[in-house]
């Protein structure tokens, strides 16, 4: 080859653009789990009794008085928790949606796969009286019914974006009226139950059900941390990403499989928590900032969101503990607003 | 590596749109394919690229039914540049680029040095490794388009095929990549196929030139033996004047038009 000096430049220049992309990845990585932390520091520390953040570490390591111990690891542990857990599985739901879809409004909570959960754990709360595990099966087939209806009635040959939300949309309003149909049939006290877990809320929160989603979790979110290289081959568009060697269909399909999955046992353990599957992958794409998915951010940005939310649900109204759902619900009502009026097209990427 | 189309019926849906193509893909050549809009000319490129399964027949690579063959082993072999392709958005060209390693990349294979030559590589024979650093969406439209090549020259395929690859470029841009793709069919000896809209460009870069009409190749051969007055009737409906190219001596195609009539001096 004649052309060597331009080979040299465009060697070092690639490694600038590896470098700088290395560096920016530290810096988010490390600027969102001081921001965890912090979340962590008051949310263990602050609430009806005060615990200084040196008592909570010794209590963690079982140095401890008898109270302290009881308040941190019988109700704001597992809360706190719970909080970070959900806040994965709705975070990284939202980037698998909106990533094979290409398309922000994609999301489990827009497009009906969370009332569809919703549908399955309130008609297992309250038509069967069961709790625990059946719940999140009820969940899981809720979302997955919901998730089917949506794939078979947007397939025209693959599934594109722009059809699977706005059929989405309609079958969320469709999953709504059943679960208000499910709820004026039922007695009131259970009802008044189902609406407390409907609004989403972390205040339940048990070691028993947090081990249940752990374990949950410690299967999906592998998957699809390996799916991520495919994704990001996705964002080329469906003809690009076939011509180099991805399975599209089948890539997207168990995308939407594992997103759905993820809303379901989120949902089923803390109720349908509004708007972290759609906000923390845009959030976490602009803090890396060169276009591609970054799933391991999402799910940062989902716990950050998440317990960031319920210390501000526990301690903004004083004397009241608000469901977090109504927290993430104002924050990311405002930020829909934003998107919709935003200048950005909303269809970008799928033809 | 020899790509062909055998008995090859390609559809969408039920609407079939190419119906029963035989055609031998040049080995290290330039095989430019010509037609009227809708003749089918893209699909039959989707068709040779497996981004479209055959409605019937096949098409084969070195005597292999593609089909057979595992999506990213194939991709490997046959690269193909959509028409308009869509970058996401904030993307690097380094990064884009890059991603045309994908199919040369196990699942747990990283990146290694030798991609990163590869993709270096690229960047410098399409002009394009001062841009390495910049964003997708910084660059005007023929930078996009060396980039996008660069991408698909790092796929390293023997066969590459490209749809419309001058689209919505000015004619400087045009030339500018057509000529880049003759250079790289030149020195890597890469077979090149694309569809065209421009005939006198077409007949100026193809050493194959293929004229579909209605779904099925009208005729196809050198340029000089298939552009004329009565190929181009047919293909597209449209009286013209076939000359000599003053730069090239190939074929070149000027149309014939009722609002502008030829003056009895010319013609």
């Amino acid at each position: 080859m004649t052309v060597l000096a331009p080979e040299r430049e465009a060697t070092e220049r690639l490694q600038r653009v590896a470098a700088r992309r290395r560096t920016r990845g530290v810096v988010v990585g490390t600027g969102l789990a001081l921001v965890t932390l912090a979340v962590v520091v008051v949310n263990l520390s602050v609430g009806d009794m005060p615990i200084p953040f040196r008592d909570v570490l010794a209590t963690l390591v079982g140095r401890g008085d008898e109270t302290s111990t009881l308040v941190l690891v019988e109700f704001r542990l597992p809360r706190l928790v719970l909080g970070a857990l959900v806040g994965v599985a709705f975070g990284l739901a939202g980037g698998l949606f909106q990533s094979v879809l290409h398309n922000p409004l994609a999301s489990p909570d827009i497009i009906g796969v969370t009332q569809g959960a919703s549908v399955g754990a309130v008609g297992a709360l309250l038509w069967l009286g069961v709790g625990g595990v059946a719940v999140a099966g009820g969940a899981l087939l809720g979302a997955a019914v919901a998730a089917v209806l949506n794939v078979v009635l947007a397939w025209r040959g693959g599934v594109s974006g722009h059809r699977f939300v706005l059929c989405g949309i309609g079958l969320a309003f469709v999953a709504s009226s059943v679960l208000g149909y499910l709820l004026t049939r039922s007695d009131v006290r259970n009802a008044q139950d189902a609406l407390v877990w409907l609004s989403g809320s972390v205040a339940g929160a048990t070691w028993e059900g947090n081990a249940r989603l752990a374990v949950a979790l410690a299967v999906l979110v592998p998957v699809a941390l390996l799916l991520s290289s495919r994704l990001r081959m996705l964002g080329l568009g469906d003809d690009t990403a076939r011509a180099l060697g991805v399975p599209v269909t089948r890539t997207r399909l168990t995308a939407l499989a594992l997103g759905t999955a993820l809303a379901a046992v989120a949902t089923a353990a803390a109720g349908p928590v509004a708007f972290v599957a759609l906000a923390s992958a845009p959030i976490a794409r602009r803090l890396v900032g060169d276009g591609r998915i970054a799933l391991v951010p999402t799910a940062l940005v989902g716990v950050a969101v998440v317990t960031a939310s319920d210390v501000a649900a526990q301690h903004a109204l004083p004397g009241l503990d608000v469901p977090v759902g109504l927290v993430t619900g104002l924050v990311g009502g405002g930020y829909l607003i934003w998107l919709l009026t935003s200048s950005r097209p909303l269809t970008g990427g799928n033809r | 590596m020899t790509l062909t189309a055998e008995r090859l019926h390609l559809a969408y849906d039920k609407r079939e749109v190419v119906h029963g193509i035989d055609l031998t893909v040049p080995t290290g050549a330039v095989t430019v394919v010509v037609g009227a809009n809708g003749c089918g000319k893209s699909t039959l490129l989707r068709g040779l690229g497996r981004l479209l399964k055959p409605a019937a027949g096949r098409v084969t690579l070195d005597g292999r039914d593609v089909a057979t063959v595992g999506t990213r082993r194939l991709a490997a072999e046959v690269g193909l540049l959509p028409q308009q392709p869509v970058a996401p958005e904030g993307i690097t060209v380094a990064d884009l680029v890059g991603r045309g390693r994908y199919p040369h990349q196990g699942a747990f294979r990283r990146w290694t040095a030798d991609d990163r030559a590869v993709v270096a590589h690229a960047l410098a024979a399409t002009g394009t490794h001062d841009l390495a650093e910049r964003r997708m969406d910084e660059l005007s439209g023929g930078q996009r388009q060396r980039v996008w090549i660069a991408m698909a020259l790092a796929q390293q395929t023997g066969v590459l095929l490209l749809d419309e690859p001058t689209t919505y470029l000015d004619v400087a841009h045009q030339v500018e990549v057509l000529d880049l793709l003759a250079t790289v069919n030149r020195e890597r000896g890469t077979t090149v196929v694309m569809v065209l809209h421009d005939l006198n460009l077409a007949a100026r870069y193809a050493d194959h030139l293929v004229v579909m009409a209605d779904g099925r190749v009208l005729t196809e051969g050198a340029p000089a033996d298939v552009l004329t007055e009565e190929t181009v009737r047919a293909a597209f409906g449209l009286s013209c004047v076939v000359v000599p190219d003053p730069v090239t001596g190939g074929p070149l195609v000027v149309p014939v038009s009722a609002a502008r009539p030829a003056t009895p001096s010319t013609v």
